[in-house]
């Protein structure tokens, strides 16, 4: 009979079972005697090997358990959460829809919990609400908003940097001052939705994280926005303009609930905004307003993406919601239309942009006309696409720009 | 050198994009493009961060792609030849800005939704046809006189 080393006969005692198991996971067979020896019951070892400790963490909580400091209760370990998750990553890397596997994937249609518990993880009785007030998946999802975060975050860019500002070159004095104002209109449009995002996300129950990762990054691209256009307007010898009169932002802020503040942001104003972004690209005086006005323009179309594809969904969803969001449009649309008619800012600057200076502001009004049925034209596309005919039912007073 | 339009121009262009990763940089892009030339389409598709395909297709089936680019003859040649000159266009000649002049627009679409993809991955579709400027073009139609 060979002879047993002191090292054998401590470790006799661990079942095969768990010996093969900390073996695979290279736990020191000594420490998970010493262990048994504690009195830790052999099930949360198997706990706590399942849950992933790294040999020196296990060595680190057995030997707090040995000294007394600590008494180890690995009931965390045990909570009734699915297990053996192994999200893989794709082409994209490793994205946010990705990780939805198993019971992890299940999005429910009202979600239950008042707290800040992540979906899927285990619900901690007692835990206080945090006073969200959106519960209802319709209420804010979209079937892509995943997607839209991953590409949020791959398609980012900076201001500072990925913009070729020493392009920039001086330009007579009424196209600068028109550029200004056309920035002074974004950034204050750009303001407002950081200020009704910042309002809303917060509403947003955390069963749907996705909507508040993908709102999130609307907010940073919204910041971005206003950062870039202020450099813009300050960075050529002009200054900013004067404030716009403001009728389209006040629905956007009087909103009272998430679904009109998303038709009217995300659907409405957005169209608008996308097509302004269109016209600074390709009337760019140089290569920085082309590459900002370009990169501001994919930005936007994420967004519009997102605004279509929530407004699909809730009306699928809720199909007796359609005419409330019409009315939602119409009331944007009355007020855009103010805007339209009431703030010579806007429109005086961008007539002298499309003319290509004050000696050409008549022939920037005609394509201004132009250019307004062609917005008309693309918000209407959008509404169709998300699921509502609006053609009929537009704001007389918007409608009526469609007419070159 | 390659003829415009054809597939081997097409496909010598997905070369030279997938070559060394730069659409990688300007992030994630899915969306099938089509493109119409005269009585020719064409249809290219993006996958995540590369250009993964492109083939011949029935003009018919252009309703199938996100969106597609058309334009006169003329266009299309001032475009790839300006490109060919400074390595990518200038303000007058950016996809963007051909879009933007066009009444009936460059990229067109049933779908706006679909269309939208123009926009928002415009930088990428960009760096597919500056792409266009390492490779020797030949021109099916030659230039007026």
């Amino acid at each position: 009979m060979a002879d047993t080393t002191a090292e054998e006969r401590a470790t006799a005692s661990i079942s095969d079972e768990l010996r093969r198991k900390a073996e695979s996971r290279d736990w020191p067979l000594p420490v998970v005697a010493a262990a048994l020896q504690a009195g830790v019951d052999e099930a949360l070892i198997h706990e706590a090997l399942d849950a992933g400790l790294t040999p020196a963490e296990a060595r680190q909580v057995i030997l707090k358990r040995l000294s007394g400091v600590e008494k180890l209760s690995m009931k965390w370990a045990r909570v009734d959460t699915e297990r053996g998750i192994r999200a893989r990553p794709g082409k994209k890397g490793l994205t946010i829809d990705d990780i939805n596997v198993g019971s992890y994937a299940d999005v429910p249609d009202v979600w239950p919990d008042q707290t800040m518990r992540p979906r899927g993880s285990y619900v901690k009785p007692g835990t206080v609400s945090m006073g969200y007030t959106i519960y209802a998946k319709a209420e804010v999802w979209a079937d892509n908003v995943g997607s839209l975060y991953e590409e949020a975050i791959q398609r980012r860019w900076a201001p500072a940097t990925d913009i070729p500002w020493e392009t920039i070159a001086p330009l007579s004095e009424d196209r600068e001052r028109a550029m200004g104002q056309l920035c002074t209109a974004l950034c204050e449009y750009n303001y407002m939705v950081i200020l009704a995002l910042g309002k809303w996300i917060r509403e947003v129950s955390f069963g749907y994280h996705e909507v508040k990762l993908y709102l999130s990054t609307v907010l940073f691209d919204a910041a971005r926005h206003f950062e870039a256009f202020r450099k813009r307007a300050l960075c050529n010898g002009g200054r900013l303009g004067v404030q716009g009169v403001g009728w389209q932002l006040a629905p956007i802020r009087d909103a009272l609930c998430y679904s009109e503040m998303a038709a009217l942001v995300f659907v409405l104003n957005d169209s608008f905004v996308q097509s302004l972004y269109q016209l600074g690209g390709a009337l760019g005086h140089n290569e920085a307003e082309a590459r900002l006005f370009t990169l501001a323009a994919q930005d936007k179309a994420r967004h519009l993406s997102y605004g279509v594809e929530h407004m699909r969904y809730l009306l699928e969803h809720q199909p007796e919601r359609r005419e409330e969001v019409r009315r939602y449009l119409q009331k944007g649309e009355e007020y855009l239309a103010k805007d339209f008619a009431d703030d010579p800012s806007s429109r005086e600057a961008l007539a002298i942009l499309l003319g290509g200076g004050l000696e050409h502001i008549g022939e920037g009004f005609q394509k201004l006309k132009t250019f307004r049925a062609r917005q008309i034209q693309s918000y209407l596309d959008r509404v169709e696409a998300a699921g509502l005919d609006h053609r009929g039912t537009i704001w007389p007073a918007l409608a009526a720009h469609q007419s070159v | 050198m390659a003829e415009f339009p054809s597939l081997e121009w097409f496909e010598a262009v997905r070369q030279v994009v997938n070559r060394d990763g730069r659409l990688h940089r300007f992030g994630t892009c899915d969306a099938v493009m089509g493109v119409k030339v005269r009585d020719k389409a064409f249809e290219i598709t993006f996958d995540a961060f590369e250009c993964t395909g492109a083939r011949n297709i029935a003009v018919a089936d252009l309703a199938s792609t996100d969106f597609y680019l058309e334009a006169p003859y003329e266009t299309w040649r001032d475009m790839i030849e300006n490109i060919k000159k400074n390595g990518a266009p200038d303000r007058q000649h950016t996809l963007n800005s051909i879009d933007f002049v066009d009444p009936d627009g460059f990229a067109r679409s049933d779908d706006q939704t679909k269309k939208d993809k123009f926009y928002r991955y415009g930088q990428t579709f960009q760096q597919f046809f500056n792409a266009s400027a390492e490779i020797e073009t030949k021109f099916v139609v030659p230039q007026p006189a």
